[in-house]
């Protein structure tokens, strides 16, 4: 199982701080000749950049939690490069759903992996997952490049990824083009448990590729429009190798298989994000982003999220955040299946093939300290974020029970130094 | 041990009285240093300058409406780019081309221009109006001027700056007209003692620091002023109203470059009455006083 809850803030955002009037001074001075040499390149960080962030995760009804622990690292590398590395540790422990059933009276339920008395943790699920990405970026006059891989390993599942990608600015930087394509190499070894009657050696693969063609335009001097596109396309084994499916005659068990997917999908996705500044609220901004994506699995989804980044005294700032998530299910999907599985080529009862919606909101709170020596920048950040998730909540509604609703909380803290 | 002398030169340049201190081993160099910068700072200004009408902009400013365009090199386009960072930063209140203005408020007048007269000025005004590509500039109406009289000063400062850093010289200051630029702190790592005069008595400091690196540049009304029926009026007018701006006396601003601090400051001093606060945003370290004397005193940013 992969997991990515500590989920990429938006690119307008991370670079904000790039973003202020004497930063976009500072970088249209530097195309004047002659300037002193000691100022490096426009757009690399002149300084160097350590991150680290801690993240707790946890899911109601005694289900998943997750302890998240992220590092990163980035250095200039002459005028024109930067380089930077990234360390995750996710340590996984708790329950997950494992297959719906029909009650006595008809009803379905949702049947959990449960406790374990026997394994490392106490839990059904004790795992752990470190990753490791690297990448290079390379700076010319008005285009980057950038060229990088990862690796992540869990005892059951490991990936290899290359990533690239090149910005180019047009227009005297007022339009950026984005060019990216990644591609990875999963390899799924299920350990044998209750819940994966698979052969010890079974080993399967999965292979994706993904590309992005983005713009992202400044409207004006308080404006900014990004949009992007992509495209992805994943081969092999798709399926979740822990999850069963029921198949009932009536209200009588017929049969009872694991999860069995299509083995390929293609999926497009269309990103646009809107990021206006308010100098009369004391620099505050707005970000609006809305995404829509389709797949040959028969799930469209749409996400809307907006925040408001406002700075009060001191450097410290406040960003309240809200997100509505509605997806409808996949082609393959019913939370229990009737008749026998000789008669389908795919079924999943996986709850996030489902259709459903949910609403997420969250408060981060952030200081930043400018005159600690050796530092030139330290900033802390604590984010809390509460989600819920529910079959009602899908767009234009759903007639399935609520018998898998659950809701997560994700308690963040993370410190930045720049020196 | 060190063997550098340290060596002082004043100036006049650029309608200003000018000074350097910088560190190197033999007078001859230091000479042959002074020379590039005088020479340097004089090719700036013999491009740049309105009052000389062999200039590059006398050029492009006698070419407006003609439909004839102007070619340009690098670095002009390089300020071009520039004054438009400004304009777009400053909600259009930073333009360069609206030193039309000055004609009608130029200094030792008694009087105050007519309404009219600034009524017809205003259409001559307008960056957005300005024809311009990498190659070439172009003004479309007849008596508009273009006037980087707002940045090549600074921007002088920080390509002299350059230059020194490029003769291997790396402990210097260099002060053009007020507007002041670090080339490397003193040789013992220190910074170098600076101080912000009081606008309405130059002889009183109120403020006092050491610049190790970075520049400090500041805006006005306390250079360029006239009085007319005993009502002060700043040289720094609004392209939209025609009018001088009140609201602040004198802002100063410690940036990396020179014509970043200069052009914050003077975007902060035409931004009048909301300049403070759009200081404060900018997260740069700043002295502003406000028009009923009271002082602001955000430089405790500086890096010792």
């Amino acid at each position: 199982m992969s997991f990515s809850v500590l989920d990429q803030q938006p690119i307008a955002m991370k670079n904000r701080k790039k973003n202020t009037t004497a930063m976009r001074l500072s970088c249209a001075a530097l195309a004047l000749p002659g300037l002193m040499q000691t100022a490096s390149a426009g757009r690399v960080e002149e300084t160097y950049n350590a991150d680290f962030q801690y993240g707790h995760y946890s899911e109601s009804n005694k289900r998943m939690d997750v302890d998240i622990f992220e590092g990163t690292l980035s250095a200039p590398i002459g005028q024109a490069m930067t380089a930077n590395v990234n360390l995750v540790r996710d340590v996984v422990s708790g329950a997950s759903p494992v297959y719906n059933y029909k009650d006595a009276q008809g009803k379905i339920r949702q049947s959990m992996s449960g406790a374990s008395p026997s394994s490392s943790c106490g839990e059904s699920i004790c795992e752990q997952r470190d990753a490791i990405s690297s990448a290079l970026t390379y700076f010319f006059d008005s285009a980057a490049i950038t060229a990088g891989g990862g690796f992540s390993r869990e005892h059951d599942y490991t990936s290899r990824y290359f990533n690239t990608n090149m910005s180019l600015d047009l227009n005297k930087k007022l339009t950026t083009l984005n060019f990216g394509a990644s591609v990875a190499f999963d390899e799924v070894s299920p350990s044998p448990s209750t819940w994966n009657s698979r052969d010890q050696d079974f080993k399967s693969h999965k292979t994706s590729q993904n590309y992005l063609l983005g713009v992202s335009q400044i409207l004006d001097k308080d404006s900014l429009l990004q949009s992007n596109i992509t495209f992805g396309y994943s081969s092999g084994f798709l399926s979740d190798p822990y999850k069963w499916v029921a198949f009932y005659e009536g209200n009588s068990f017929s049969d009872f298989q694991q999860d069995k997917r299509p083995e390929e999908k293609f999926q497009w996705a269309w990103l646009t994000q809107y990021v206006r500044h308010f100098g009369q609220f004391n620099d505050a901004a707005l970000h609006v982003d809305y995404r829509f994506s389709t797949d040959d699995w028969g799930v469209n989804a749409h996400t809307f999220e907006t925040s408001w980044h406002q700075p009060i005294v001191d450097n410290w700032q406040i960003i309240p955040r809200f997100r509505y998530y509605s997806q409808d299910s996949a082609d393959f999907y019913q939370p229990v299946f009737s008749g026998n599985s000789t008669n389908y080529d795919a079924y999943s009862s996986d709850y996030r093939l489902a259709g459903f919606g949910a609403f997420s909101g969250g408060l981060k709170i952030s200081k930043e300290i400018n005159a600690i020596q050796p530092f030139s920048q330290l900033k802390f950040q604590t984010g809390f974020e509460y989600y819920n998730h529910n079959a009602d909540y899908q767009l234009g509604g759903n007639n399935r029970d609520n018998f898998d609703s659950f809701s997560y909380y994700l308690v963040t803290a993370s410190f930045n130094l720049k020196f | 041990m060190n063997m550098d002398q340290v060596f002082n030169f004043s100036f006049q340049a650029m309608g200003s009285p000018c000074s350097m201190q910088f560190y190197t081993k033999s007078e001859l160099k230091a000479e042959s240093v002074k020379q590039l910068v005088i020479n340097r700072i004089a090719q700036l200004e013999e491009r740049y300058s309105r009052y000389r009408d062999d200039s590059l902009i006398s050029e492009i400013n006698r070419r407006a409406g003609s439909g004839a365009k102007t070619p340009i090199d690098k670095e002009t386009v390089a300020l071009l780019q520039y004054a438009e960072q400004c304009y777009r930063e400053s909600g259009g209140l930073f333009d360069v081309t609206s030193g039309v203005l000055r004609q009608l408020w130029h200094l030792n007048q008694t009087e105050l221009p007519l309404k009219n007269q600034i009524q017809a000025a205003l259409p001559l005004i307008g960056w957005e109006k300005v024809q311009w590509d990498t190659q070439s500039v172009y003004l479309p109406r007849v008596g508009m001027q273009l006037d980087f009289g707002g940045i090549v000063k600074e921007y002088a400062a920080d390509a002299v700056a350059g230059l020194l850093h490029q003769q291997g010289i790396h402990n210097g200051i260099i002060e053009l007209g007020g507007d002041i630029k670090v080339v490397g702190p003193l040789p013992d790592g220190q910074g170098w003692p600076v101080a912000i005069r009081d606008p309405r008595q130059p002889d009183n400091v109120i403020a006092q620091f050491k610049l190790a690196s970075g520049a400090l540049a500041s805006s006005g009304d306390y250079e360029r002023f006239q009085l007319i029926d005993g009502i002060r009026y700043s040289h720094l007018l609004n392209p939209k109203t025609g009018y001088p701006v009140a609201g602040l006396r004198a802002v100063s601003v410690i940036a990396e470059h020179c014509v970043v601090a200069g052009s914050l400051a003077t975007i902060a001093m035409l931004k009048a009455n909301s300049g403070l606060r759009w200081l404060q945003a900018c997260g740069l370290p700043f002295l502003c006083c406000q028009s009923n004397g009271h002082i602001f005193n955000r430089l405790q940013k500086v890096k010792k």
